[in-house]
């Protein structure tokens, strides 16, 4: 069973090798130092309204590979804050959220690398119906030692009518000269051609349009290291698109 | 005893962003039957058959469409489907994070849910599944990814055939199956498709080959030109076809 989130300071010993998951009830402020040549995967399920803090720093030859994903009902922010703080350490990121009628999302990414031979990439992907607003700020800050740094960030949304909103908001501050970075946004609609596809083979237009959103929301759930866990999101996930 | 009419269009008129496509086809399949639409191309082939289908961007104009006696036109594209109607796409689409599991397992469920009958089991429709992606020799591991994400275009086409395969359909209409398929996926996608043949249902191929109508002799060969079929004949006309063209033919309807 996946734990609750709480404020607090964390530690993934020199060299293990854990996946933790959670649940992000209520907020917090959390903070892990990742030691050198440990592994690990954080899942965090949000909750609620909610506004947190959750922050990482990666030591040498460290590995985090963090899941967040925001379906729940109501306005939260969610900021993460990245530090990868010495050499080889490397970061991976998957977020999702929802947010429908009435609400407000926000993730805001900070990733740092202040060494060289760094690596991060990110995939955030936002889902937004009725008049809801979804907001993803992610900066990639990289300094001028952090040489043969590279660093990935994806966004990709999904408008499910006219008036949602997605605002994907890139910031990349880079002061070495060799680093291989890029980033790129998408916000589009589900495409009609699938739609009418999936009806031609006798699935209605409802079932399919939501069979399509699972569909982009899955590949997120797909990432996930804990088969229970992995399951209770999606459960979530379901249940969320089943209402808006 | 008469055969049964599965499909039956008259003077159907349509059109595409406000341009008339099908200029007054008429077109009837009984059971049993199976017939071949050629044509060159832009004639207007994938047109019809999207109309049938009930692909939203065609308008119809006038004329008529009926499928098992009921006008299909009046039909939403599920319920068209779940009675019996098949198309295969000349471009399949690419549905990220769907599995082909569960996109079948829905659309099967679905159609048995219109009929009144139980859904699947999970273990039933495990071994339908297997036993139909068998038929058509496409790898049970295609079944796991995302609907034709990163399938090679002989995997879409047969694809297009298994889930045909899976559906049962009374009648299919399958546009431009066989292009780009080598002879041993054409062999397959033929084996698809006579298997589904029988006394029952209809099937219409839309192709640009010759070479398709030598596995699925068709009763029926018919040329579409500028939105009308211009002459009809047997398995002979298609083989005159790939010897001559059709610019004799073209000639002939413009000259009247
Ligand atoms: N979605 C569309 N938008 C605009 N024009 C179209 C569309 N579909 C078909 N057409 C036009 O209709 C005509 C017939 O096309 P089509 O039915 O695809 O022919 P065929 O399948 O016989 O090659 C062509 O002139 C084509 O450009
Ligand atoms: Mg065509």
């Amino acid at each position: 069973m996946a734990a609750e989130l709480k404020s607090g300071e964390m530690v993934v010993s020199q060299g293990d090798k854990v996946v933790r998951s959670y649940l992000m009830n209520e907020p917090c402020d959390v903070s892990v130092v990742v030691e050198q040549g440990a592994q690990c995967v954080y899942h965090i399920l949000c909750g609620g309204e909610l506004q947190s803090d959750v922050k990482f720093v990666l030591k040498k030859d460290s590995c985090l590979k963090l899941i967040l994903v925001d379906v729940a009902r109501g306005t939260s922010q969610v900021n993460v804050n990245i530090e990868l703080a010495d050499s080889g350490a490397r970061f991976e990121f998957n977020g999702l959220y929802i947010v429908g009628r009435g609400e407000r999302k926000d993730v805001v990414l900070d990733v740092k690398h202040l060494v060289a031979d760094c690596y991060s990439s990110e995939l955030m992907k936002g889902i937004a119906a009725e008049d809801g607003v979804g907001r993803f700020h992610g900066r990639i800050y990289v300094a001028q030692d952090a040489q043969r740094t590279e660093a990935y960030q994806q966004s990709r949304n999904l408008l499910l009518n006219n008036s949602a909103r997605i605002f994907t908001e890139p910031q990349l501050e880079i002061y070495a000269d060799d680093v291989k970075c890029s980033h790129g946004a998408v916000v589009g609609q589900i495409e009609d051609e699938a739609v009418y596809y999936m009806r031609q083979r006798g699935i209605d237009e409802k079932a399919a349009r939501n069979l399509l959103t699972e569909g982009f929301a899955s590949e997120i759930v797909w990432q996930i290291e804990d088969e229970q866990y992995a399951e209770q999101v999606h459960d979530a996930i379901e249940e969320r698109l089943s209402e808006i | 005893m008469q055969k049964e009419i599965i499909l039956n269009v008259e003077d159907l008129r349509a059109s595409v962003e406000g341009k008339e496509i099908l200029q007054g086809i008429n077109f009837k399949v009984a059971a049993g039957e199976v017939h071949a639409i050629m044509g060159p191309n832009g004639s207007g082939k994938s047109t019809f058959a999207s109309v049938l289908a009930g692909n939203p961007k065609y308008d119809h104009i006038s004329g008529k469409a009926e499928y098992m006696g009921k006008d299909i036109l009046d039909m939403s594209i599920e319920d068209r489907a779940r009675e019996g109607l098949f198309l295969g796409f000349q471009y399949p689409v690419e549905i990220p994070g769907v599995s082909m599991s569960n996109f079948m397992r829905l659309a099967v469920n679905e159609q048995r849910k219109y009929r009144g009958e139980e859904p699947l089991t999970a273990a039933q429709f495990l071994k339908l599944m297997r036993e139909r992606a068998a038929v058509v020799e496409l790898d049970a591991k295609l079944m796991n990814r995302a609907v034709n994400s990163g399938f090679s275009g002989g995997e879409k086409k047969r694809n297009e055939i298994f889930q045909m395969a899976m559906l049962q359909p009374k009648l299919a209409l399958l546009d431009e199956t066989d292009s780009g398929l080598d002879i041993d996926a054409l062999r397959i996608v033929a084996t698809g498709v006579n298997n589904l043949r029988s006394e029952e249902n209809g099937i219409v191929l839309i192709t640009h080959y010759q070479r398709l109508l030598d596995y699925i002799v068709p009763d029926y060969v018919h040329v579409l030109y500028k939105g009308r079929i211009i002459y009809s004949g047997d398995k002979e006309l298609s083989l005159k076809l790939e010897k001559e063209g059709y610019d004799w033919l073209i000639k002939e309807y413009e000259s009247k």
